[in-house]
């Protein structure tokens, strides 16, 4: 039993501002303690672009959890996402020298240094490395080959990159409240962590995190990241879209699309009309729900047949056994499950954080998927990381011994 | 019972006798520049009021008229002087407009001698049956009121006269060249876009080639009431020669690289290329222009495949884009008393109609079936074949597959919501997110063109 430690996920997202208190111990359940939240004003598809507004709506969100969870935040873990991030497969070897035939922790470090050696635009850095598979002298498909012997250790990573100027520009947010930023993560990743169970990985998903800017998505093939991705098309395209549209303030755009918006294009009586009460700033108005619909299913229709090409290139739709999983705020979108089993021609579930508990039943809304998942991603590195430290010193005392 | 006409089997390799005449002084330095830039394609003859401009051109075929009128000194800017001068000169502006089968009439309106005597060379080589084209430029804003309103009138006038009016706005040229370049160049370039557009007409009308465009199907296209031509030329070699031929001819400050073919009630695509151009190019090109379109917009697609081996390929694109202003009731609103040149069908009865019975005229005039036209060619040439040849015997037996021109052209054109100025809404000052060549931030339903309603 590891010891209790209390983690905390930051999203900055385009709607909300989302905090995630949890206690976490290396291998237990998450039990979450409070959730703060503020709505997110200077957020344009996932990255900020009014620095000064963003940071007081973090500030806000950070003192309600703090309030709620009776906890003193002092650092956080944050996820990050937006347009700029992109990824690629790419297989790094190394040759073991000629006196050694068996794997050492130091040689994976060395693949995966070997495999990160690759030119990115200027502006880029490597935001993460995940390992795939290791060959061991072209024997695929190995899992962990310390200990193995071998001459030729070859290992296949999914690398996500993006520009460092707009990641530091998240992480100064959070600084300007005085708060430590102990990482940035993905944040198809981060969600990936707690919508999708180990077996469902195993077996091939692909987790689509359809937030207000930005849809992030992530597919998993035999457990191992195989292609993740951005799209910068989220929840606000489809207001802006009911807002023009209809001629609608953005404000009453976005009600009506969480209010009665739906992806069924058969819903309701021909000719059913919606009708927009008045209020200080909006006269009022009658919409018709077929066109409303047709507005909101014309766009996820659209967002998600690039979701599905953008999957279709890496790898086929045949290798995920287990389906696509959809979470983040628009999951709640009326019918958009059988919209994207029409789509992607697999099983669509909804789903929402698991293997968490905790006293309040926050976690039970998609739109909190990726904060809780920063927390878990936070669990696994510290479980992680005194395990490695003790693997590679008995490494080394091998390496020693039978010298 | 059908019986093809033993001479129509193999299209006859003749030429259809094209003749420009260029009347007033931009009549007269467009016929220079057409006869620098095409050669002797068609015939050329320049008439004007004034002696000097004549002198100077490089045409044969000149004609000053109105000598006792005007004194070979020019209208000077009165269109009631230049019409009576051609009306002294009736005999030799008949005998300018005789005898050839289309007829391009060029010049400028808003002066005197163009604005007075296109309407008359029209009306007479109207009569003579010739196929008349009057392609004009309308004058500069900055050339004044009254002269914008002498060319909107002259063009009215045209209007109910001839079987096509391209009317070329100077102001649109200007944009060729450099907007503090010498005004020498402004006009010449004006002039050189004119001619290519005459260039492309003659192989337009000229091409032969899987899908040609008859003089029937470029009326029933490019006449509109008090519209605008919009034109654009293209020439690209090598593998990738479509699509970059288009994008040329989509550069053309007139099409505004593609953004007006949206405004187009109709358009003509027309690529000439050697006889290696393939399927698949003008797929693209046709794809692309449909793209670029409005659903309700007519498209024609000609194709001719007689260039030389070797020669690039030529994508022209002329599109006509209704007036902003309403159309004045004289010219477009009320039937003209002239008969109706509406369509295709139409137009076909016409020029069958001088060697036939009216009631064979009205037989002849759905041009629907292969076999009805068959029946009725044979009869209306016969009569009479000294005045009249239709311009291109497959013309009307093979009409344009699946030619739109047969549509009933009132249909109402204003289908789908107009674009708002910013379509982009609330993602107007983001970054905008360009994935496979369109703006993601330019609500779905307007890209896909759904109708909401």
């Amino acid at each position: 039993m590891g010891k209790e430690q209390i983690n905390i996920g930051l999203e900055i997202g385009t709607s909300k501002i989302c905090v995630v208190v949890a206690e976490t111990r290396p291998d237990g359940p998450i039990r979450i303690l409070g959730v703060g939240e503020a709505p997110s004003r200077g957020v344009r598809k996932g990255e900020i672009v009014d620095f000064s507004t963003a940071s007081k709506c973090v500030h806000e969100a950070l003192a309600d959890a703090e309030e709620k969870s009776d906890v003193e935040i002092r650092s956080v873990w944050t996820a990050v996402t937006g347009s700029h991030i992109s990824s690629f497969n790419n297989r790094g070897a190394v040759s073991l020298p000629e006196e050694q035939d068996e794997i050492t922790e130091q040689n994976l470090l060395d693949v995966e240094h070997n495999a990160k050696d690759v030119t990115l635009p200027v502006p880029n850095f490597i935001m993460h490395s995940i390992i795939q598979h290791y060959y061991v002298d072209g024997q695929p498909g190995v899992l962990d080959p310390v200990g193995m012997m071998g001459h030729q250790l070859e290992a296949d990573f999914h690398i996500i990159h993006g520009v460092l100027t707009r990641v530091q520009n998240t992480i100064r947010c959070i600084k300007e409240a005085r708060i430590e930023v102990e990482d940035v993560v993905i944040s198809g990743i981060a969600s990936a962590q707690v919508v999708a169970t180990p077996q469902q990985k195993e077996l091939g998903v692909a987790i689509l995190d359809i937030g207000g800017g930005v849809t992030d998505y992530i597919v998993y093939v035999d457990g191992a990241v195989r292609h993740s991705g951005v799209l910068a098309v989220g929840g606000d395209h489809i207001t802006n879209d009911i807002s023009i549209g209809l001629r609608l303030p953005i404000t009453r755009a976005e009600r009506l699309k969480v209010e009665e918006g739906s992806v069924d294009l058969n819903l309701g009586a021909p000719g059913e009309t919606i009708i927009l009460k008045n209020d200080a700033s909006f006269s009022g108005c009658e919409v018709e729900r077929a066109i409303l619909n047709r507005i909101i299913h014309a766009r996820v229709r659209e967002s998600l047949e690039l979701v599905r090409r953008k999957i279709e290139n890496e790898c086929p739709l045949g290798m995920l056994g287990s389906g696509v999983i959809i979470t983040g705020g628009c999951s709640l979108l009326n019918g958009i499950s059988s919209l994207a089993e029409e789509v992607f021609e697999l099983p669509v579930t909804m789903a929402r954080a698991h293997a968490v508990t905790g006293p309040t039943s926050a976690f039970a809304n998609p739109q909190y998927s990726t904060a809780i998942g920063l927390v878990r991603y936070a669990q696994a590195v510290q479980a992680e990381t005194p395990k490695a430290t003790i693997w590679s010193k008995i490494g080394g005392l091998f390496k020693g011994g039978f010298k | 019972m059908i019986e093809l006409p033993r001479h129509s089997s193999p299209a006859p390799a003749q030429e259809i006798p094209i003749r420009a005449i260029g009347i007033g002084n931009a009549g007269v330095s467009l016929i220079d520049r057409l006869l620098l830039d095409l050669g002797n394609v068609m015939e050329y003859v320049a008439i004007n009021t004034d002696i000097q401009s004549l002198t100077a051109s490089v045409c044969e075929n000149k004609l000053l008229i109105g000598q006792k009128v005007t004194r070979g000194l020019g209208a000077g800017g009165d269109p009631e002087l230049a019409a009576e001068a051609g009306a002294e000169s009736h005999s030799e502006l008949l005998a300018a407009v005789q005898g050839c089968q289309v007829i391009l009439l060029l010049g400028g309106l808003g002066g005197g001698t163009g604005s007075g005597l296109i309407p008359e060379c029209a009306r007479l080589a109207r009569e003579s049956g010739a196929f008349v084209v009057c392609l004009n430029t309308l004058p500069f804003s900055f050339e004044g009121k009254r002269r914008q309103s002498q060319a909107t009138a002259t063009l009215e006038k045209l209007q109910g006269t001839v079987d096509l009016v391209i009317a070329f706005e100077n102001d649109r040229m200007s944009e060729l060249a450099q907007p503090n370049g010498p005004l020498n160049e402004t006009f010449s370039e004006s002039e050189r876009l004119l001619a290519n557009s005459i260039r492309s007409l003659i192989e337009i009308i000229r091409g032969r080639g899987p899908m040609q465009i008859t003089l029937g199907d470029l009326c029933g296209y490019l006449k509109g009431g008090d519209s605008r031509c919009l034109f654009g030329l293209g020439e690209a070699t090598g593998a990738n020669r479509a699509h970059e031929a288009l994008a040329r001819a989509l550069r053309s400050p007139l099409l505004d690289r593609g953004k007006n073919l949206e405004r187009c009630s109709s358009l003509l695509l027309h690529a000439a290329g050697p006889a290696d151009l393939s399927y698949a190019e003008v797929q693209v090109a046709a794809a692309e222009v449909a793209k670029l379109t409005e659903d309700h917009t007519r498209i024609a697609l000609g194709i001719s495949t007689t260039a030389p081996a070797g020669s690039p390929l030529r994508i022209s694109l002329l599109g006509i884009e209704p007036s902003a202003n309403p159309p004045h009731p004289s010219s477009a609103a009320i039937p003209q008393p002239q008969p109706p040149r509406e369509s295709v069908a139409v137009r076909a009865t016409r020029e069958a109609t001088p060697g036939m019975h009216s009631g064979e005229a009205t037989e002849a005039l759905p041009p629907e079936t292969e076999s009805e036209p068959i029946d009725a060619l044979p009869e209306g040439e016969a009569p009479a074949p000294e005045l009249f040849t239709l311009p291109d015997p497959p013309a009307v037996t093979r009409p344009m597959p699946g030619s739109p021109s047969r549509k009933p052209l009132t249909k109402i054109k204003q289908e789908t919501l107009q674009f708002e100025p910013v379509a982009r809404g609330r993602f107007e000052k983001s970054e905008p997110t360009i994935i496979e060549g369109e703006d993601l931030d330019v609500p779905t339903y307007l890209r896909l063109k759904i109708r909401l309603k």
